[in-house]
């Protein structure tokens, strides 16, 4: 073992620093003790600024650190310890602590008879305070009084049971420290007593908290770079918070499923029209009255807070007249039917949708305040730090660069971390589902719901998601991890009419083709549900349907749609390529002739203008696959954004915003999930900024992190929001334009020209555009540029905003040569 | 009478430097109180010639001079902060500034003690044979939760809390004359 021995005294001569030279000695044989000084380490001054502290001071903290115990030897002066160890503790509990859960045995010696008792009853108490904490063998005080006399001239101490007690106190203290360290690594006999094995191991997860070493500290941690991120980060940074925002997302592929979203806002007209529509969409369940209010409230305020808040003049999709709307009025009230649908609303921030306008605005909103807001990509977080004692949730285990890192959240942690619809796991044990196929983000895994679990969170809505596109929420089956794609309105209307039906799992039909779903929710004997999901639904119909089917411009061209498909020259053939049974899939296919001959579908009531017998063989078959738009369910949250544990107390600290357990359950109206990432991202930044008292339950100490009690934070990370622009290299007559209308944010080329103005050659050097869709649009667009030599191409279609951006960042460039000529 | 009050921190801010600044005015038609800093004095050590520290020798003057002295401590870790107790240990050792020196012990805190336990240590040490001041005995004026106590003149608001000042203050200036006859 290995002691640290301070001299508790500057003087050159000094009966305590031969005590301490005599136990080294003494004691040689058995274990390492260093004498150290104090003498250089000037007077602890408060003032002295962070990162400053005397390299004195440094280099006892390390030696403090890394011993197994301390010794102190400590004169008396004034019936008190001396000053010089008073502002060593002082320097030693104030930015750095490295004497908590310290094992420190105290001896004393003094040239009266008393020998430092008063002295070391002092320090004891100092070092028993929370700022030191340290673990203080009790009792066995070696006090040497008249120590002038005690010496002889080789520095031994005569009086041989004098050396005896010494003795006796050291043996105690070597059992003190094997005893407390091993309280932790003992093993427990579960069959003696179950009691002390509770016991031990609460000891135990308490020890393994108090070890804790933050690698940095903020006022808020945001975790989740989406739309309910990255408003709650904002306004957290405009009380005043030092903000920390991380995303799994490596940068240009962050934003959740709000980057995706059809950027339309769920608002309303009036409070109680609104509420009343809310409660029918909820019921028959039951919400919480207080939340709805508080939701609701926020909806009805939307137009003043895209104002106010993202700068925007917003746009009504009930009322505003202006040209191109595209929305029908079906989706600004999913459900008409019920009372007080007509005063909901959808709002944007600009006449568009699907294009990631509300995103960007929020992402630059994130931007703008850069001094106050670092952002850290490809960061996954991986566990709440709490304090075992008080529950206080005082930080976040995040992974950068493969390493783990402990981030302090001085005044609260948000998690933002959307749903769980790429967590296979989580969608089998919460859904019911074998297989999703996710429409939005692909990095939404459910981290969040692991981590408020971990931390003692109750849970709502877990069962809850939403579809969407065709059919009762189906998109052309794809490989599992890929994002399915979204297809609505004509195509829809192609796939369910005429001579086209869809069967589940055994081949039989299950549902009304010609009802639009509401977001994923078919009518279920009289409430809107997400259908009993299938693992293999497919769409059976002729060669009249195939070559219409070919014809439409997306699915004709769609390379799943292409590749999958099945064609047999009979039904019992097709039922065999499809794996499903040939009795049930023949006797679905008479029924169906049947209904379009009688002009009546007694199964499930379709619509008979959309009923067309089958033409002779040959048929096909194309997998479907249901989508999920998002999920629902998670940690359950106040009208203050807190989260709650079981009992319905609020865990101290811990905030939630946006899908993540969010309050929208039941029949979804579209618009909901983004105006709940805008109100309660706002309450929850807000609460998480708001400074909070001092968690004095010592459970936990800190490494290298200053005291709590400093307001300002003292150590952060390098952002990722680089805020200079990069620089690209040019040529002759190349030229760099730049566009940030990109879905993914900003999209740079390079246009290479000859002397006559013509349009050589177009490269990207920096964009985030979205997987599928958009990387196609960026790969094909540049190439017919050249061979049109002209900009205004056709964009390629579901990719209007990547092929937008990029058109205006080569106008961009062609500006330039222009300007040269 | 003639006061000497000393600040027992070293820390630009201090609570405790603006309470004593309120002792000063409060009682200025009574009597005058001169407030002391301690942040320039060395740190206290054996080894050095107390002849040669002129900032020790300066408020060992002015104590030796005062009727009485008021010692205002803020505390840290459950004691009195290092610069303090070096103050004293300066004082004490060859110089003997409290030898019977009357001495009122005050103080602020951010919590609800009142530096509490700063204030009984400060007390131990000032009656060690080493010091030998007369501490008020009983009296302890302990003003906790100081961020609500002054007002933006930095004046006590409180009037019960300045009661209990006046009564203290009043009962150390009454035990001063009786040292003084």
């Amino acid at each position: 073992m290995h002691f640290i021995a301070i001299v508790g005294t500057n003087t050159k001569q000094s009966t305590n620093r031969q005590l301490l030279q005599f136990m080294a000695d003494h004691f040689s044989s058995e274990v390492m003790i260093e004498v150290c000084e104090i003498k250089d380490i000037p007077m602890f001054n408060e003032n002295k600024p962070q990162n400053d502290d005397p390299i004195e001071v440094k280099e006892l903290t390390q030696k403090i650190a890394q011993a197994d115990g301390i010794i102190i030897g400590c004169p008396e002066y004034t019936h008190s310890f001396s000053s010089a160890l008073k502002s060593t503790l002082e320097w030693l509990s104030y930015r750095v602590h490295p004497l908590a859960e310290k094992p420190v045995m105290l001896v004393g010696a003094s040239k009266y008879a008393t020998g430092a008792s008063r002295a070391q009853a002092q320090v004891r108490e100092v070092l028993d305070s929370p700022g030191v904490n340290a673990k203080v063998l009790p009792g066995n005080e070696f006090l040497l009084g008249n120590s002038h006399h005690a010496f002889d001239s080789k520095g031994n101490i005569k009086d041989k049971k004098t050396i005896e007690f010494l003795e006796q106190c050291f043996s105690h203290f070597l059992d003190f420290i094997n005893n407390s360290s091993a309280a932790s690594q003992k093993p427990v006999d579960i069959a003696a007593n179950k009691d002390s094995v509770k016991f031990v191991e609460e000891d135990k997860s308490m020890e393994s908290n108090k070890k804790i070493r933050w690698d940095a500290s903020y006022d808020v941690v945001v975790l989740g770079f989406g739309g309910a991120g990255a408003t709650a980060a904002r306004f957290a940074a405009d009380d005043g918070a030092k903000v920390l925002l991380v995303d799994s997302a490596p940068e240009g592929h962050e934003g959740g499923n709000t980057r995706y979203a059809a950027q339309l806002i769920g608002s309303g007209d009036d409070f109680d029209g609104l509420k009343k529509y809310y409660k029918n969409l909820t019921a028959p369940m039951n919400l919480d009255e207080e939340m709805i209010d508080t939701y609701v409230e926020g909806m009805v305020g939307i137009p003043d807070y895209l104002k106010k808040y993202l700068d925007v003049e917003p746009v009504s999709w009930r009322h505003d007249d202006f040209a191109g709307k595209g929305v029908a009025a079906s989706i600004i009230a999913e459900f008409p039917e019920f009372p007080g649908a007509q005063s909901h609303d959808l709002t944007t921030v600009h006449e568009g949708v699907f294009d990631a306008a509300l995103w960007q605005n929020l992402k630059q909103q994130v931007a703008k305040r850069s001094d106050k807001i670092d952002v850290l990509y490809s960061t996954p977080a991986r566990k709440l730090i709490q304090n075992p004692v008080s529950k206080v949730v005082c930080g976040v285990e995040i992974e950068r660069e493969h390493v783990l890192r402990n981030v302090k959240a001085k005044n609260g942690v948000v998690l933002a971390m959307g749903g769980f619809e790429n967590n296979q796991q989580y969608i089998e044990d919460f859904l019911g589902a074998k297989k999703l196929t996710p429409l939005g983000s692909t990095y939404n895994k459910g981290a969040g719901i692991k981590m408020a679990q971990e931390v003692g969170a109750d849970f709502w809505h877990m069962n809850n998601y939403e579809s969407l596109g065709l059919l009762h929420g189906m998109a052309f089956a794809v490989e599992e991890g890929e994002r399915g794609r979204l297809m609505l309105g004509a195509q829809n209307q192609l796939l369910s009419s005429g001579s086209i039906f869809a069967v589940g799992d055994d081949g039989s039909r299950y549902f009304n083709e010609s009802e639009e779903n509401r977001h994923g929710h078919i009518k279920n004997h009289g409430t809107w549900k997400v259908p009993l999901n299938q693992q293999h639904p497919y769409l059976v119909f002729d060669q009249t349907k195939k070559n219409e089917l070919d014809k439409d411009s997306i699915i004709g061209k769609y390379e799943p749609y292409q590749e999958n498909l099945l064609k047999a020259d009979s039904i019992a053939q097709l039922a065999q390529l499809m794996g499903v049974n040939a009795s049930i899939l023949e006797k679905a296919m008479v029924r169906f002739e049947q209904a379009a001959k009688n002009k009546e579908d007694a199964e499930f009531h379709r619509d008979p203008k959309t009923l067309r017998a089958f033409d002779q063989g040959p048929f096909y078959a194309i997998q479907m696959s249901q989508t999920v738009l998002n999920t629902q369910g998670g940690p359950r949250r106040n009208s203050r954004s807190e989260i709650l544990n079981p009992d319905g107390q609020p865990i101290p600290h811990l905030y939630s915003a946006g899908e993540l357990g969010g309050i929208c359950a039941n029949q979804y109206q579209g618009g909901g999930n983004l105006a709940e990432c805008l109100i309660f991202g706002k309450i929850a930044g807000q609460n998480a900024a708001v400074p909070k008292m001092e968690d004095t339950t010592v459970a936990y100490v800190e490494g290298r992190s200053e005291r709590d009690t400093q307001s300002a934070s003292s150590f952060t990370f390098t952002s990722d929001n680089k805020t200079e622009e990069e620089n690209f290299t040019t040529g002759k007559n190349q030229y760099i334009g730049r566009s940030d209308a990109g879905i993914g944010g900003e999209v740079v080329v390079r246009l290479t020209s000859d002397s006559k103005k013509n349009i050589k050659n177009v490269e990207i050097l920096k964009q985030s555009e979205s997987g599928d869709v958009g990387l196609e649009a960026l790969e094909k667009m540049p190439k017919e540029m050249v061979a049109k030599n002209k900009i205004d191409v056709d964009a390629v279609s579901g990719a209007s905003v990547s092929s937008k951006a990029l058109k205006s960042a080569v106008a961009d460039a062609l500006k330039q040569v222009n300007k040269e000529g | 009478m003639n006061f000497v009050a000393i600040e027992g921190t070293n820390a630009d801010f201090s609570y405790n430097r603006m309470l004593l600044h309120y002792i000063n005015r409060h009682f200025a038609s009574e009597h005058r109180i001169e407030v002391c800093e301690i942040a320039d004095l060395p740190a206290f050590n054996a080894d050095l010639d107390v002849n040669e520290q002129s900032a020790v020798l300066a408020l060992d003057k002015k104590i030796k001079g005062a009727d009485g002295v008021i010692i205002a401590s803020p505390e840290y870790d459950h004691s009195i902060p290092a610069v303090l107790k070096s103050t004293i240990e300066w004082l004490s050792y060859q110089l003997n500034s409290f030898y019977k020196k009357p001495v009122l012990i005050v103080g602020a805190s951010y919590g609800p003690q009142g530096s509490a336990r700063a204030q009984f240590q400060l007390r131990q040490i000032l009656s060690s044979p080493d010091v030998m001041a007369n501490v008020l005995p009983g009296n302890e004026f302990l003003l906790g939760n100081v961020m609500q106590q002054f007002d933006d003149e930095q004046n006590l608001k409180d009037p019960t809390v300045i009661g209990n000042l006046e009564t203290s203050f009043h009962d150390f200036v009454d035990y001063t004359t009786t040292f003084k006859k």
